[in-house]
């Protein structure tokens, strides 16, 4: 059994190897930058949203229900703007970000390449997907999945770029914000 | 290419803007969760936890001491960890109260005491402590479904801690995960090898919760919610999902599993450990890097 799978393991880690030396050479531009919002007319994917009340350990009540009700929209619209900041409007994403997210997280952000490079332009994302779970004791947490996928123009040449996270959210002086993620992006061949 | 981000740093800051920690008693609660210091501004982005398994127990509410002692550190730039083990019969400087076995400064001073006392031994600045007893050990593994775990040899304890498990991976019921981490008599060097144990169980957890949190992130607040719903704690709602989240990043496998170096001794009467003189430089590198 060992001597079927040992010689496999060595190719696949051969070719895992290659593929990360092949697309560390071509660094793409993706992350945060700044530019102009991309332009209005080009036709977005829409946000599927899936938003639910976390399960707490005695079940959902209908003021758990209620909770849910009255934080949905904003924990939601917190997210969709950062993205939207993101991949769309690097031009707002300062901003975004300072209301969107804590200080410490934004740092990281800042510090990151997450997001869209001002060298890419024409962005059309082709995924935006969301699910989160709110916190329905007492409605002041969350935790969210997103992914992205995007075409794009890079340099005149097309690229396609998938990000997935994962986003932790409290709410604090009645704001949302993000207080850690998790993020991972890449370019597809 | 392909780039990964963790914000997790971000994190550390939960821990510093918080109240003053009120005392709790030590009998009342079996599980209890609190600060050591007041104000905790970590600089260096280490976090120290004393995790405290008390014999609070039906029929012994009051008369407790520690079964098990733990260091749990994470350094959240590297994300790796580790689980300092101490026996419960280290003999030890109890500040305040003179020499003694560490379990005892739990029935003399409270799980602060405890964590004082870590502190005094090692050198390592402590953020928190956490607590549990018998009950709310068996309530809190039954309420997020056992834990899966290699054990490593067989353990047949039927008259201490009932423990009645054979090697190899499998899953644990409550009882039966509250049986293997007391179980101590099957073993030659009893109290050194299932304080390692523990740490192994506690390993056991981490990895379920970090599989359970990568597959949906929401997962944490049944997590969080099972805690709250069997502890009374210090700490606020969002120090708890902050830590939560924090824990559910690190990899069991960055994680050391170390149990002090002692040898055998006698104080009067008393079967002692003495801590080895090279347990300096497990503690030195423990503090230093907030990893094993």
């Amino acid at each position: 059994m060992k001597k079927t799978i040992w010689p496999l393991t060595v190719a696949l880690s051969v070719a895992a190897l290659s593929a990360v030396w092949l697309l560390a050479a071509d660094r793409v531009s993706i992350g945060a930058g700044r530019g102009a919002a991309v332009d209005p007319a080009i036709p977005q994917a829409a946000w599927e949203v899936k938003a639910y009340a976390a399960p707490t350990a005695a079940g959902i009540n209908e003021a758990d229900k209620a909770v849910f009700a009255r934080e949905r929209e904003d924990v939601v619209d917190t997210i969709q703007r950062l993205y939207e900041a993101l991949f769309l409007r690097p031009d707002a994403l300062d901003k975004t970000v300072r209301a969107t997210m804590t200080d410490a997280a934004s740092k990281v952000l800042a510090a990151s390449r997450i997001g869209l490079h001002d060298e890419v332009e024409d962005v059309r994302t082709t995924t935006r997907f969301l699910k989160v779970g709110i916190q329905v004791d007492d409605g002041l947490r969350a935790a969210a999945v997103v992914r992205v996928q995007a075409n794009a123009l890079r340099r005149s040449s097309p690229i396609t770029v998938w990000h997935r996270a994962q986003l932790w959210l409290e709410k604090e002086n009645g704001r949302w914000q993000v207080v850690a993620f998790d993020a991972e992006q890449g370019r597809l061949p | 290419m392909k780039r990964r981000v963790l914000a997790l740093l971000a994190l550390v800051g939960i821990v510093s803007a918080v109240a003053p920690l009120a005392t709790a008693p030590v009998s009342s609660s079996p599980l209890l969760v609190g600060r050591v210091h007041a104000r905790y501004q970590p600089t260096d982005g280490k976090v120290f936890v004393a995790i405290i398994g008390s014999d609070a127990r039906e029929g012994n509410p009051d008369n407790v001491n520690a079964d098990a002692l733990h260091i749990a550190g994470i350094n959240t730039e590297t994300m790796k960890g580790g689980i300092l083990n101490f026996p419960r019969d280290s003999w030890v400087t109890i500040p305040g109260y003179g020499s003694g076995r560490i379990n005892e400064a739990l029935h003399a001073g409270g799980p602060e005491l405890v964590a004082q006392t870590l502190e005094s031994v090692t050198g390592i600045r402590i953020d928190y402590w956490v607590m549990v007893g018998f009950e709310d050990f068996r309530n809190i593994v039954s309420a997020l479904g056992g834990v899966e775990m290699d054990i490593p040899q067989d353990v047949y304890d039927p008259v201490g801690s009932g423990a009645n498990l054979k090697a190899g991976v499998q899953h644990l019921q409550a009882h039966e995960a509250l049986s293997y981490v007391r179980a101590r008599k099957p073993f030659p060097d009893g109290d050194i090898t299932r304080t390692t144990h523990q740490a192994d169980f506690l390993l056991a957890l981490l990895s379920k919760l970090r599989r359970q949190v990568e597959y949906s992130p929401t997962s944490l607040f049944r997590w969080t919610a099972t805690t709250r719903r069997f502890a009374r704690f210090d700490l606020s709602a969002s120090e708890m999902f902050r830590l939560g989240v924090l824990a559910s990043q690190v990899s069991p496998r960055d994680v050391g599993n170390v149990t002090v170096p002692v040898s055998y001794g006698m104080v009067g009467a008393a079967s002692v450990v003495f801590i080895s003189p090279e347990a300096k430089e497990i503690y030195e590198r423990f503090e230093e890097n907030g990893s094993l």
